[in-house]
């Protein structure tokens, strides 16, 4: 696996992924789809994809946003993107990854992120599906995402 | 009329009769309650998608792929003739583990992958089988021995190198079918390495799916239906997942033909890496294979 097994979601996850489940089954929750974005090589290309969300979310009409990025390291520019692009449009959203020992980039649309790290040790622990989302991550991030929503009236 | 003031309280109970409660409440929201009635919830169904669970208590290298009486059945030779899919994939083997037996050495785990096949419809509507009981684990090395990983590697006795249980891994009673693949030396580190022997998995489990897709619908040991649904005026929620686009094990292969395989599906990397939607019932139905 690439950076790095721990963090990586194999195709099992994908198809049990209790972040789609809970939110699917949320009656209190209107979840319009699962918007896949690749993570490029190129920051250029980063930005531009991060733009296209931005886009993609506000001709949508959410109300709020719920976004995982898988991996660490340089994905985290990208997802940090993502935030500021959602966060300029007034679309609250909350994040999980891998944070690990801090995000390699930070902005002030970034107040609600959600530490994937199980084991503690805020590094790459090469087991295999140790530090992805489970439910209890996302019954925590969707009960900050309804807040967030709340105070923008939604 | 009644008059209650806490300064600090834990877990307070009140009771009164009904009567004087509708009042107190009509009293306090006054203007309030107009905003704070919920709306009558609208579902709309989009699709319909029909899982049919069947499960296997065994499974054994053997000399036809079939599936009876609840044993999986995998033709050795498949190994063998999995070479000729893709030139970079020089030498296959195929091996079972079973629950109690997890303390072997694997090379580095590329994914796990679990089988279903499409019986009607296409990804995220219709009917899927899905075999339970087991699992792919796809590992693998290069020619000259170097594990196909590159920040972190899973090689080692895989007790230790898998969190069981998790939602991407099988849990204690799962039997794994370990693919194990050899590619060209060097290969690893560039996107065409992984991709051929994932594409190579892929093609031994589309053997496995032709058997599962025969299976009679009355042998199924659990049959539930997943829906898309929309609720009208509810707050609208969009999931983003950001995945890997980079290539060589950072790569999504998004909607195959079969539920998490990689034929007919197209790379989120040749995607551009642009957002695409996908509905509730694609994900679940397997339309993001991970190429990790």
């Amino acid at each position: 696996m690439g950076i790095g097994p721990s963090t990586k979601e194999t195709t099992l996850h994908h198809m049990n992924d209790p972040m789609v489940e809970i939110v699917r089954n949320d009656k209190s929750l209107d979840l319009v789809g699962i918007a896949v974005v690749g993570s490029p090589q190129d920051n250029l290309e980063k930005f531009y994809v991060a733009k296209r969300l931005g886009i993609l979310a506000e001709a949508l009409g959410v109300d709020g946003v719920l976004i995982y990025a898988e991996g660490f390291g340089n994905q985290h520019i990208d997802f940090a993107a993502h935030i500021e692009e959602l966060g300029k449009r007034g679309i609250p959203a909350v994040g999980l990854t891998f944070a690990g020992n801090g995000l390699v980039v930070e902005n002030e649309y970034m107040e609600d992120i959600i530490d994937l790290d199980k084991a503690g040790e805020g590094m790459e622990t090469e087991i295999v599906g140790q530090n992805c989302v489970t439910k209890k991550d996302v019954i925590k991030s969707i009960k900050i995402l309804k807040k967030k929503m709340k105070r923008k009236g939604r | 009329m009644v008059r209650l003031s806490i300064a600090r309280a834990k877990s307070v109970t009140m009771e009164m009769p009904e009567k004087y409660a509708q009042l107190a409440l009509k009293n306090k929201s006054g203007e309030k309650s107009k905003n704070e009635v919920t709306p009558f919830l609208k579902e709309k169904i989009m699709r319909t998608l029909t899982w049919r669970e069947y499960s296997v208590k065994d499974v054994k290298i053997s000399k036809y792929t079939k599936i009876e009486n609840n044993i999986l059945y995998i033709d050795e030779e498949l190994a063998g003739r999995a070479v000729n899919i893709n030139p970079i994939v020089k030498k296959v083997t195929l091996r079972v583990i079973k629950p109690g037996e997890r303390n072997v050495f694997v090379n580095s785990i590329m994914d796990i992958i679990p089988v279903a096949a499409k019986v009607e419809g296409k990804i995220g509507e219709g009917v899927t089988h899905f075999l339970g009981g087991m699992v792919v684990f796809l590992t693998g090395t290069d020619e000259e021995g170097r594990q196909i990983s590159e920040f972190g590697s899973s090689h080692g006795i895989l007790n230790e190198k898998v969190a069981f249980g998790m939602p991407g891994t099988p849990g204690n009673r799962e039997i794994i079918l370990n693919i194990d693949v050899v590619i060209e030396k060097g290969t690893g580190m560039e996107r065409r390495g992984p991709l051929a022997a994932h594409q190579v998995c892929d093609w031994i489990l589309d053997h496995i799916r032709q058997e599962l897709k025969k299976l009679p619908p009355q042998e199924a040991i659990y049959v539930q239906e997943f829906k898309d649904v929309r609720r009208e005026g509810r707050p609208k929620v969009l999931i983003v997942k950001e995945l890997g686009g980079q290539g060589a094990m950072h790569e999504k292969i998004i909607m195959p033909s079969e539920p998490g395989g990689v034929r007919g599906g197209r790379s989120i990397i040749d995607l551009g890496n642009v957002p695409v939607i996908l509905s509730p019932n694609e994900v679940r139905d397997g339309g993001i294979h991970s190429v990790t």
